[in-house]
Formats: C-alpha cells, sequence, structure tokens
C-alpha cells in the first residue's frame, strides 16, 4: 500500500436534548431554523439527498454544502468546504454527520461526528482520505 | 509535523501503533507476529514510526525493544482543538435555539 498524505480526523460530540427528535430534525435540516442557531444564513436549493447550497457568515463568508444522507428523523450527513468560496469539487470537504436518537422521556440524544480533517500543508494530490481509527486513538491518549 | 501524519497515513503502521498502545513495548517478533509481511518490510515500518517520533527504540541485548511514544499524537489533537472548539460553541447555540423554540410553544 502506497502512502497518502491525507489523513482523516474527527471531532466527535453527544448531546441530551429536551426537545423531540422531529423538532432537533427541523432545527438541522430547515434553512430558517438553521440559520438562526448555526450559520447566518443558509441558502439552498431543493430539499434531500443531493440538495446543494451554501452556509453564510457575515465575517467568514460562504461555505459550499452538500445534502448527502437524510433519513427522516435519525440521521442526516453533509459534506461542506472547508475554505468560503470554494466549490465542493475543487478543494478539501468535510463530512458531518448527525445521528439522532430518541430518548425514553421523550427528548433526543443527538450524536455529531465531523470527519475528514486535513492539514492543507500535508495535501499533495487529491488522494482520498483514509478512514481512521485515529481519533478513537488520539482521544485515549489524551485522556 | 508533517511527518506524524505521513507515518500514519499506511493501516499497517497503525496496527503496529495499536499493538504497541495495548500491549506495551514489543520486541521486533512480537510486533511482527500475524502480519502478513516479512520482518524486513515491518522493521522499515518501525524505523519510519521512530523518524515520524512516534515509535522509541532500545537495545536490550541483542534484540530491539519499541515503544510507543504518543507525544506527536498530541499534537494531532491539539491541531485540532480549535474545531472541537469551535463546534461546543455551535452546539451551545443548538441546544439554546431548541430550548427557546419549546418555551414558545
Amino acid at each position: 500500500m502506497t502512502d497518502s498524505t491525507e489523513i482523516t480526523l474527527s471531532v466527535e460530540r453527544t448531546l441530551e436534548l429536551a426537545a423531540s427528535p422531529e423538532g432537533v430534525w427541523r432545527a438541522l435540516t430547515d434553512p430558517a431554523e438553521l440559520g438562526r442557531w448555526f450559520p447566518d444564513r443558509v441558502d439552498q436549493e431543493g430539499d434531500g439527498p443531493g440538495a446543494q447550497g451554501s452556509f453564510f457568515w457575515e465575517n467568514h463568508g460562504a461555505y459550499a454544502f452538500q445534502i448527502e444522507v437524510a433519513e427522516r428523523p435519525r440521521r442526516l450527513v453533509w459534506r461542506w468546504a472547508r475554505d468560503p468560496e470554494t466549490p465542493l469539487d475543487e478543494g478539501v470537504t468535510t463530512q458531518i454527520e448527525w445521528v439522532l436518537e430518541p430518548r425514553p422521556d421523550g427528548g433526543t440524544t443527538l450524536h455529531l461526528c465531523e470527519s475528514g480533517f486535513v492539514r492543507p500543508e500535508d495535501q499533495e494530490g487529491n488522494s482520498k482520505g483514509w478512514d481512521a481509527e485515529l481519533g478513537e486513538l488520539v482521544e485515549l491518549l489524551s485522556g | 509535523m508533517s511527518a506524524p501524519f505521513q507515518a500514519l497515513a499506511d493501516p499497517t503502521r497503525r496496527e503496529i501503533l495499536e499493538r504497541l498502545r495495548r500491549r506495551g513495548p514489543l520486541s521486533l517478533s512480537e510486533v511482527a507476529e500475524d502480519l502478513p509481511m516479512t520482518r524486513q518490510a515491518v522493521t522499515k515500518h518501525l524505523d519510519a514510526l521512530a523518524v515520524a517520533g512516534l515509535v522509541r527504540i532500545h537495545r536490550l541485548g541483542r534484540e530491539r525493544i519499541h515503544e510507543l511514544d504518543p507525544e506527536p499524537l498530541r499534537e494531532l489533537h491539539r491541531w485540532l482543538a480549535p474545531y472541537e472548539a469551535e463546534w461546543d460553541r455551535r452546539l451551545d447555540r443548538l441546544r439554546r435555539h431548541l430550548d427557546t423554540d419549546e418555551e414558545e410553544r
């Protein structure tokens, strides 16, 4: 196997929320709701898998994204650009996966995983990133 | 700092690190156990890991003992920290947004 200079790192978080999975789903997928807590504005064409758009922040610019998976109200995957004003197929992208689990009390356990981080200085060519257990390893070691 | 990234990009080397993490310092034959390659190839991987600062090699008589050095991994973790902080901030906002939403109903 040849060396790849890209590497996958991930950020993972789990949240316990009082809101129902449907409520959380709306906060993640409705452009108007999303614009109230995530970017300053969401511009989106269409809906569901394949839909594209951008997340806009006043002080950062517009970041292209695409909905990869939308299984209401359980799992949502976006791919988005690491750099502003850069088409998805031209720059580095990361994947954001949301998993919603209903809780017995009517609330939601929300898992977030953003993966695919690449250090720009390590990026040569556009070889595919590998799926690593590295995040796990780093987590264990940083404990 | 790009040396650890390159060293970790190879699945065999990640497997070797995982062995050293789980079992502690190991000799070459212990590292190479069940790996589908020659001991020579394993030695090359271990040397690459040593160059990247992820493995320290000690001599014990005629044996080379290999030990994991997690310091470069901590650096990777530190590099990721700003992104984690950013997500913590965003998720706080999500939680507050959902709380407000709930009160409005």
